[in-house]
């Protein structure tokens, strides 16, 4: 999948969202009066392992998120080395619209450390969209369409660490460190760039 | 050069996107009980794959409560 079919595939999602009067974000949290901060939706994760991919939304409660964020979706990667890796967390507001990528301390996700020399080698593999949810499939199309601003992640994440006068072993579980990158995102603005609008 | 495009057997361009778009806006809902953020917990990980029952430790794992992790 190219840039532009990620852009038509995300489009294509927008409308199945839109026909079902939901969000990403809703699509998974379910039963909204029963919400809570904290836990995984949905409990554990969707699991798209035949694509080595793993999600789930949450939210935190203050001070961990910013006051415009509603919560986000943290995306794993099978690393093929019997772990997984954080590839970002997707940041959503409160009307359920991606807003930024956000990238993390290794703590804070417990994941298989991948420097971002690693990270931009790593491709997605090809998907059989029609065994996806429409989540996944959303969240698959993303990543393909943001995966330059990703890359810049990384690198943004790893300069940020080595501006650090520290061990990186040390950093890395260091609770002072918690967001260490992030890439505010207009969907409108990189679609309508990507498909030539 | 401003063009249409066919997606799903429908020309779209800038307005059917911000449409689109628009018609995903929905408040989402406010947590009606505090869950459990593990970085209230010293040690854990607010977003591993493990939570507070787990053996994972991080906040933001793909751990759930309870779960065993991977």
């Amino acid at each position: 999948m190219n840039d532009q079919q990620a852009a038509e595939s995300v489009y294509e999602c927008l409308l199945e969202f839109g026909q079902q009067c939901i969000n990403p974000a809703l699509a998974v949290i379910g039963d909204a009066e029963a919400f809570q901060s904290g836990r995984h939706y949905p409990e554990p994760y969707l699991d798209f392992s035949a694509q080595g991919l793993r999600t789930y939304y949450h939210s935190h409660s203050h001070p961990l998120q910013a006051e415009d964020e509603h919560g986000h979706f943290h995306l794993f990667a099978d690393t093929g080395e019997g772990c997984w890796t954080h590839l970002a967390a997707l940041s959503m507001d409160q009307q359920g619209q991606s807003r930024r990528w956000l990238s993390t301390n290794r703590w804070v996700t417990d994941e298989c450390w991948k420097a971002a020399t690693g990270m931009q080698g790593f491709a997605l593999p090809a998907v059989d969209s029609s065994k996806l949810s429409l989540v996944e499939r959303w969240l698959y199309a993303m990543l393909i369409l943001y995966r330059q601003e990703l890359n810049q992640l990384w690198q943004q994440r790893d300069d940020y660490l080595n501006s650090i006068k520290k061990e990186t072993d040390v950093l890395l579980e260091d609770r002072e460190h918690y967001v260490l990158a992030g890439q505010e995102i207009d969907l409108l603005q990189k679609m309508q760039q990507v498909l030539q609008l | 050069m401003k063009k249409n495009r066919i997606i799903m057997g429908s020309a779209i361009g800038l307005a059917a996107l911000a449409v689109a778009i628009d018609h995903t806006r929905h408040s989402l809902p406010e947590a009606a009980q505090q869950g459990m953020d593990l970085y209230q917990i010293e040690g854990e990980s607010p977003c591993s794959m493990s939570a507070p029952c787990s053996m994972g430790s991080s906040p933001c794992s793909m751990g759930s409560p309870c779960s065993m992790g991977n």
